[in-house]
C-alpha cells in the first residue's frame, strides 16, 4: 500500500512535469496547438518599442545650429585616388550631423525630463530615455503593451493654455504662468456631474490675474452678462434704426443697456475656448464640457481633464519634437539563448540531485522526484500568475530553486540523523524560514516596485517562497513519511 | 584561533585593495558600458524575407568584430538593425554586399544610412532601483535590530549596514576592474550580492544569538 502511494505520487509528478515542459497539444483547425500558457517575458528578453524623436525642422531653423562633418581622418586619402574620394565623400555625407548649441541642448534636456515625467504620470514602467547631446535626438525604449501607442503620442504632444483678450487676442496670461493643474468633479441635486480643471498660477500669473481682473471679465457668468448686454444693445440699435414706430420702448431699453466697462478675456486650451467657473486667489477653475449625467460623457471629460493636468504638470516643451522612428525591436537575447541557459541550469540541477541520491539513497531519490515536481509546478505557476519574467526575474527563479535545494538537503540530512521526518521537517522549516525573513521583506518591497524588472523579481520570489513552503510540506514530507513507515 | 584571525585580516585586506583599485578605475577610465547603452551607430536592412539571425551574426562579427548587436525589427522577421560602436561606409557596404550573397533584396548600400544612437546615462538606467533598495534596506535593518537586539543594537546595526555595502562596493569594483559591461545584467548581480550578504549577516547573527 505504501509503495502504491509512493508510485502514485511519483506518477503524478511525472505527469505534471510532462505538462509543464512538454505541453498539452490539442488539435485546433488542422494543427496541433499547445494549450499550456506561454511565459510572459520582460522587455529585455522579449523586445521593446523604440521611439526616436528629433527636433522639428521649424525649431531647427530658428535655433542656432551648425553643421559639422566627421571626416575620421580620411581626408588625406581623398586626394590620392578618385575612388577613395567618392567613398569618403559619401562617408562624410552619411555622418553629417546637425550640432546643436548649448542653449538648445539645455532645452533638449528639459524635454527629456518632461518626457520622463509624462511617462511616470502615465504609469509607464521600465522605460529608458537617452539624449544625443550632439543633435538633440531623444531615444525612448518602452515595453510593448496596449498603452504604448498612447505613450508615443504623449512623447511629442504639446499643450498651450492661455487667457486672451477676446477682441485683440492679446495674451494676458501665458502657459508659463501656470504652476500646477488638478482636476475634480462635482454633482448637483439633479445628479448631473460637472468636471473641473483647476489651474494654479505662479506669482507672476497671480499678479497678472489681479491686474486683468480690474479691466476684464473672465468668469463665465460675467462674460455671459456682458455678452447678453451687448446683444441687447445690438438689438435695441437695430430696432431704433428700423423706424420710430417703436420709439417708446426703444427709449426704455437704451437707458438700461449702458456700454460695458469691462472687456472680455477668455481661456483657451490649445486654441479651444473654455468657460472659467471660479477664481480664488491664484486658482482658476475651468469647466470641462457641460454638466452631464451620462457616464460615457463624464468619463470623456474626466479623461480630457486628466490628460491636460498631466501634460501641464509634467513640464513644458521649450522646443518642439517630432517622431522619426516608432518601431518594435526584438531583444538580442533570443529564445535559443534562453533555452541554452535553461539546459545548463537543468544539467547542474541533475548533477546535484544525483549527489543527493548517492548520499541519501532512497530518501534522496524521493526528494529528487519531489524537487523535479517542484520545478514543474513553479514553471506552471509563473505562467498562470502572468508574471513577466525579466533578467532579475530569472535571478529570482534561480534563488527560489536554490532555496528549495537547500531545504531538501537540510531535510534529508536531519532525517538521516534523527530518522523522524516530522521532527526534521519542523526543525528545517524553522531554520530556513527564519533565515530568509530579510529576503521575504526584500521580496514584498520589490513586489510593490513600479519598475517592472524589480517587480518581476519580487513577484517571482513571492510565488516561489510560498510554493517552497506549501509544496515541500505536502509532497516532500508525504513521500519521506511513506518511506519512513 | 590566531590563524583564523590572520585569514580574516588577509581577506579584509584583499577586499580593501580591490575596492580601492575599483574606485581608481572608475575615477580614471570609468565603467565599460554595454554597447546597448553606449554612443553607437546603426544601420537598418530590409531583407524582405525571413532572416536567419545566425547567418547575419556571422557576417557582422566578421565585418564589425564581436562587439555588435543585431535585432529583428517588427514582427515580420524581415528587417534587421545592426548596431556597433562605429560603422564606417566601407563596413556598411561589406555587410550589405555579403547579405546580398545570401538573400535577394532591393536595398542597396547607397540607400542605407548610418544613424547615431545616443548613450544612456548610468544614472538613468538605475535610478528606479534606488528607492526600493533603500526601503527594503531600512525595513531589514529594523527587523535585524528587533530580532537580534540581545546581541547588541550597535553591533547588529553596523553588521547589517557594512556587510551589504562592502559587498556591493566589491561587486562594483570587480565590474570596473574586469571591464565587465555595465548594462542589463548589472542590477541582477547587485540583487544577488545583496541577497548573499544579507543571508550571511542573518546566519552570523543567528550563530551569535545561539551561542549567547
Amino acid at each position: 500500500m505504501k509503495k502504491v502511494k509512493i508510485i502514485t505520487i511519483i506518477l503524478a509528478i511525472i505527469a505534471i512535469t510532462l505538462v509543464a515542459f512538454g505541453g498539452v497539444y490539442i488539435q485546433t483547425q488542422n494543427r496541433m496547438e499547445n494549450k499550456v500558457k506561454d511565459y510572459q517575458l520582460g522587455k529585455e528578453l522579449e523586445g521593446e518599442r523604440v521611439i526616436e524623436l528629433k527636433i522639428t525642422s521649424d525649431s531647427d531653423d530658428s535655433e542656432n545650429t551648425e553643421t559639422s562633418e566627421e571626416t575620421d581622418g580620411t581626408t588625406e586619402e581623398n586626394t590620392e585616388n578618385a575612388e577613395a574620394t567618392d567613398s569618403t565623400a559619401e562617408e562624410a555625407e552619411s555622418e553629417q550631423t546637425t550640432v546643436i548649441d548649448a542653449e538648445t541642448l539645455e532645452k533638449c534636456k528639459t524635454v527629456k525630463k518632461t518626457i520622463e515625467n509624462r511617462l511616470k504620470a502615465l504609469g509607464s514602467q521600465d522605460y529608458t530615455i537617452s539624449l544625443n547631446e550632439q543633435d538633440g535626438t531623444i531615444r525612448v525604449e518602452l515595453p510593448e503593451d496596449d498603452s504604448v501607442d498612447s505613450y508615443a503620442y504623449f512623447l511629442y504632444a504639446t499643450l498651450n493654455i492661455d487667457v486672451k483678450d477676446e477682441e485683440t487676442e492679446e495674451e494676458l496670461i501665458s502657459d508659463s504662468m501656470i504652476k500646477k493643474a488638478t482636476y475634480s468633479y462635482g454633482s448637483d441635486n439633479s445628479g448631473a456631474y460637472q468636471v473641473y480643471l483647476e489651474l494654479e498660477l505662479n506669482k507672476d500669473g497671480q499678479a497678472k490675474l489681479k491686474e486683468i481682473q480690474n479691466n476684464y471679465a473672465i468668469l463665465s457668468t460675467e462674460v455671459q452678462e456682458i455678452e447678453d448686454a451687448k446683444e441687447d444693445e445690438e438689438e435695441s440699435t437695430d430696432e431704433s434704426s428700423q423706424g420710430s414706430e417703436t420709439e417708446t420702448s426703444a427709449e426704455g431699453e437704451t437707458t438700461e443697456n449702458t456700454e460695458p466697462t469691462k472687456k472680455i478675456a477668455k481661456l483657451y486650451i490649445d486654441g479651444t475656448e473654455f468657460d472659467v467657473d471660479r477664481i480664488e486667489g491664484n486658482k482658476i477653475r475651468v469647466m470641462m464640457g457641460s454638466k452631464t449625467s451620462n457616464t460615457t460623457n463624464l468619463n470623456n471629460y474626466l479623461a480630457q481633464a486628466a490628460e491636460i493636468s498631466m501634460m501641464e504638470n509634467s513640464g513644458k516643451y521649450p522646443i518642439s519634437y517630432e517622431i522619426v522612428t516608432n518601431r518594435y525591436e526584438f531583444s538580442n537575447i533570443t529564445k535559443t539563448d534562453l533555452m541554452y541557459f535553461a539546459i545548463a541550469i537543468a544539467i547542474i540541477l541533475l548533477v546535484i540531485l544525483l549527489v543527493y541520491c548517492i548520499i541519501y539513497k532512497s530518501a534522496g531519490i524521493l526528494a529528487s522526484f519531489s524537487f523535479i515536481g517542484f520545478v514543474a509546478i513553479f514553471s506552471l505557476l509563473l505562467r498562470y500568475t502572468n508574471v513577466a519574467i525579466s533578467i532579475e526575474g530569472i535571478a529570482a527563479i534561480i534563488i527560489t530553486i536554490l532555496l528549495n535545494l537547500k531545504l531538501n538537503q537540510e531535510l534529508l540530512s536531519r532525517t538521516k540523523k534523527i530518522n523522524m521526518v516530522k521532527e526534521a521537517m519542523k526543525a528545517t522549516y524553522k531554520n530556513i524560514f527564519l533565515m530568509i525573513i530579510p529576503i521575504m521583506i526584500l521580496t514584498i518591497v520589490f513586489c510593490f516596485a513600479k519598475w517592472s524588472s524589480l517587480n518581476s523579481f519580487g513577484l517571482i520570489m513571492f510565488w516561489g517562497i510560498i510554493l517552497v513552503a506549501i509544496y515541500n510540506y505536502i509532497v516532500t514530507r508525504t513521500l519521506l513519511m511513506l518511506r519512513e513507515k | 584561533m590566531k590563524q583564523g584571525s590572520n585569514i580574516k585580516i588577509f581577506i579584509i585586506a584583499i577586499i580593501a585593495i580591490i575596492i580601492l583599485a575599483g574606485i581608481a578605475v572608475i575615477c580614471t577610465i570609468g565603467f565599460n558600458k554595454e554597447l546597448r547603452y553606449e554612443n553607437s551607430q546603426k544601420i537598418d536592412v530590409y531583407i524582405a524575407q525571413t532572416i536567419d539571425l545566425n547567418k547575419v551574426k556571422e557576417i557582422t562579427d566578421e565585418v564589425l568584430g564581436k562587439d555588435n548587436i543585431i535585432q529583428i525589427v517588427e514582427i515580420y522577421n524581415d528587417m534587421v538593425t545592426i548596431r556597433a560602436k562605429t560603422i564606417t561606409v566601407d563596413q556598411k557596404e561589406r555587410i550589405i554586399n555579403q547579405l546580398k550573397e545570401i538573400y535577394e533584396f532591393e536595398q542597396t548600400a547607397e540607400d542605407t544610412t548610418i544613424d547615431n544612437i545616443p548613450a544612456t546615462k548610468i544614472i538613468d538606467l538605475y535610478k528606479s532601483y534606488i528607492m526600493p533598495f533603500a526601503i527594503s534596506g531600512i525595513l531589514i535593518l529594523v527587523y535585524m535590530i528587533i530580532r537580534y537586539r540581545k546581541i547588541g543594537i550597535l553591533q547588529v546595526l553596523a553588521r547589517t549596514i557594512i556587510v551589504p555595502v562592502v559587498g556591493e562596493l566589491l561587486l562594483i569594483s570587480v565590474i570596473a576592474i574586469a571591464r565587465i559591461p555595465v548594462g542589463r545584467f548589472t542590477p541582477t548581480l547587485a540583487i544577488a550580492m545583496y541577497v548573499i550578504t544579507i543571508l550571511y549577516v542573518t546566519n552570523k547573527n543567528e550563530k551569535i544569538l545561539e551561542a549567547k
